[in-house]
């Protein structure tokens, strides 16, 4: 699997994870977890896209 | 008296400063549309990655945002984040390739892209005439902002935001184009971010431990959960997760770096003012719920309310640093995309069909800015009701463009000719589904209201990717 594939592959499962988590795991969540995850999915994609940026050939 | 001695120290201060970075834009020198429209492919990475942050992030963030997240809880930050996850994928895995091919084709206007993707002129005007359709009622609310936000500040004086906002927009894009607009736009951007910095910083002080006692609260009335339905959350932000493909004012930001590094470092300063920005306009707008909770604020029930009486509660400097950096929000989003257009028409209409000079194309373009400023202050000065509730349909409008422009990047000419038919196909569908919804329910309600059961942005992507699709089909 090429870095390009991987990324792809990535994204489209961040998004995924960005639509369902929500509804399937944290719709009546009480605190601010809801919130942190959705904070920790941008940050980790952040880092991950940084990586994969830095690496790939323009 | 106060207060309007200050706010209108603030906008001075505000005004002079970016005027002087207009004139000091002036040495880069224009001498071709490609140093007009997209300072000749030379920006910096800091400048570039501002610039494009600074245009995507309207005074929708200060105001809208703030009260959407008051009114509906955490899932307004999801809305938010969803879009920037979208576009930090879709910068990190496509923009390369389209930085890449501005400069080998020389692209200067993202219409010009969509046409010479596909190798077929009149796809380039029917762009033109889409960013215009859609993108005008867009350009318009956030002169109406800069009027709107100016008016709060001076106790009544609208129509000074709308001189304030047209003369700013002339010299600072219309002096030295993308040189101008780019470096107003890091001066911007960084009062913007400034601004929301000590915004936040000063809201917890001021909430001390009302914040903590509050947010409990707001978990029993199930505003830190998923209260967004489905239906609404999809259809809000599909349109979103395209917005770096659709919106022509933030296409354009991705032929200007410099080098790749320059790229590279736009992408990720994007990202971390994006980031910020959205977790602390969020944060405000849960911060003030849970005061209200609290019962530290009153109720507002008009969610763009929620930021101006904060601010009456903040001290005086704040609230006009925090307001004027509502108004530089506007004001950024507007100078993008009244450049973005003027190089459509200049560029597409007139150097596409009429093989004008590159000297008469910067001229016309010059014109094209003055002209398309009187008619956003004509609206936004008679605050025309169909028009401005048009510009909450700007992206979904613009939205058929998404596969349209994908398909360009990544298969290219391939499909000759039938390729060309089918994208125009796909875009008039798409875009002529979405106003007639909007005709038939209005424009906010047309975005909640399904199409067969299925979310009205979903809907148009679907129809559009079919038709774009079809040459596919038929190999």
């Amino acid at each position: 699997m090429s870095k390009d594939q991987a990324y792809l592959i990535w994204s489209f499962l961040v998004l995924a994870l960005s639509y369902s988590v929500p509804y399937f795991l944290l719709e009546d969540c009480k605190s601010l977890i809801l919130y942190a995850f959705w904070l920790v999915l941008t940050v980790t994609h952040f880092v991950v896209s940084l990586v994969y940026l830095k690496g790939r050939e323009l | 008296m106060n207060e309007l001695l200050a706010a209108i120290l603030a906008l001075a201060l505000y005004l002079a400063i970016g005027t002087i970075i207009a004139l000091i834009s002036r040495r880069m020198g224009i001498k071709t549309t490609s140093d007009y429209y997209v300072a000749g492919y030379k920006l910096g990475g800091i400048i570039a990655a501002i610039s494009y942050a600074a245009t995507t992030y309207s005074a929708f963030m200060m105001v809208g945002l703030v009260g959407l997240t008051y009114k509906t809880g955490v899932g307004a930050f999801g809305f938010e984040i969803t879009y920037l996850l979208a576009t930090i994928f879709i910068l990190s895995y496509a923009a390369p390739k389209v930085w890449k091919l501005a400069r080998e084709r020389e692209w200067i206007s993202p219409a010009e892209m969509v046409g010479d993707l596909y190798g077929f002129k009149s796809l380039a005007v029917l762009v033109a005439l889409m960013y215009l359709i859609a993108l005008i009622p867009y350009a318009s609310a956030q002169l109406i902002a800069v009027g709107r936000m100016v008016e709060g500040m001076t106790s009544g004086l609208y129509w000074l935001g709308i001189v304030i906002g047209v003369v700013a927009a002339l010299i600072w894009t219309g002096l030295s184009g993308m040189w101008s607009l780019a470096s107003t736009d890091l001066y911007q951007g960084t009062w913007m971010i400034a601004a929301a910095i000590i915004f936040i910083a000063w809201l917890f002080l001021w909430g001390g431990t009302d914040i903590s006692r509050g947010v409990t609260s707001l978990g029993k009335s199930g505003l830190l959960g998923m209260s967004w339905s489905p239906l609404v959350f999809v259809s809000y932000t599909i349109p979103w997760i395209f917005f770096a493909i659709t919106n022509p004012q933030v296409v354009q930001k991705v032929y200007t770096p410099r080098d790749e590094k320059a790229l590279r470092r736009m992408v990720s300063l994007f990202a971390i003012f994006g980031l910020t920005y959205t977790v602390i306009v969020t944060l405000v707008g849960l911060v003030s719920r849970s005061l209200t909770a609290a019962g530290k604020l009153s109720l507002v029930t008009i969610g763009d309310q929620v930021t101006p009486l904060l601010l009456s509660y903040a001290p005086l400097p704040l609230a006009v640093f925090v307001f004027t950096s509502i108004v530089a929000a506007a004001m950024t989003t507007m100078d993008a995309i009244i450049l973005s257009l003027a190089s459509t028409i200049s560029r597409d209409m007139y150097q596409g069909y009429l093989k004008g000079s590159d000297r008469k194309a910067i001229t016309l373009g010059r014109l094209s800015i003055l002209a398309l400023l009187l008619v956003l202050s004509y609206v936004a000065y008679m605050k025309i009701g169909f028009i401005v509730d048009l510009s909450v349909l700007a992206s979904a409008l613009l939205l058929p463009l998404a596969p349209v422009t994908l398909i360009g990047w990544y298969t290219g000419k391939r499909f000759g000719k039938i390729g060309g038919y089918s994208a125009e196909a796909s875009l008039i569908s798409g875009f002529a589904i979405g106003l007639y919804w909007a005709l038939i329910h209005g424009a906010r309600k047309s975005l909640v209201t399904p199409i067969f059961g299925i979310p009205t942005t979903l809907f148009i992507l679907m129809v559009s990717t079919v038709i774009a699709l079809l040459p596919l089909a038929k190999r």
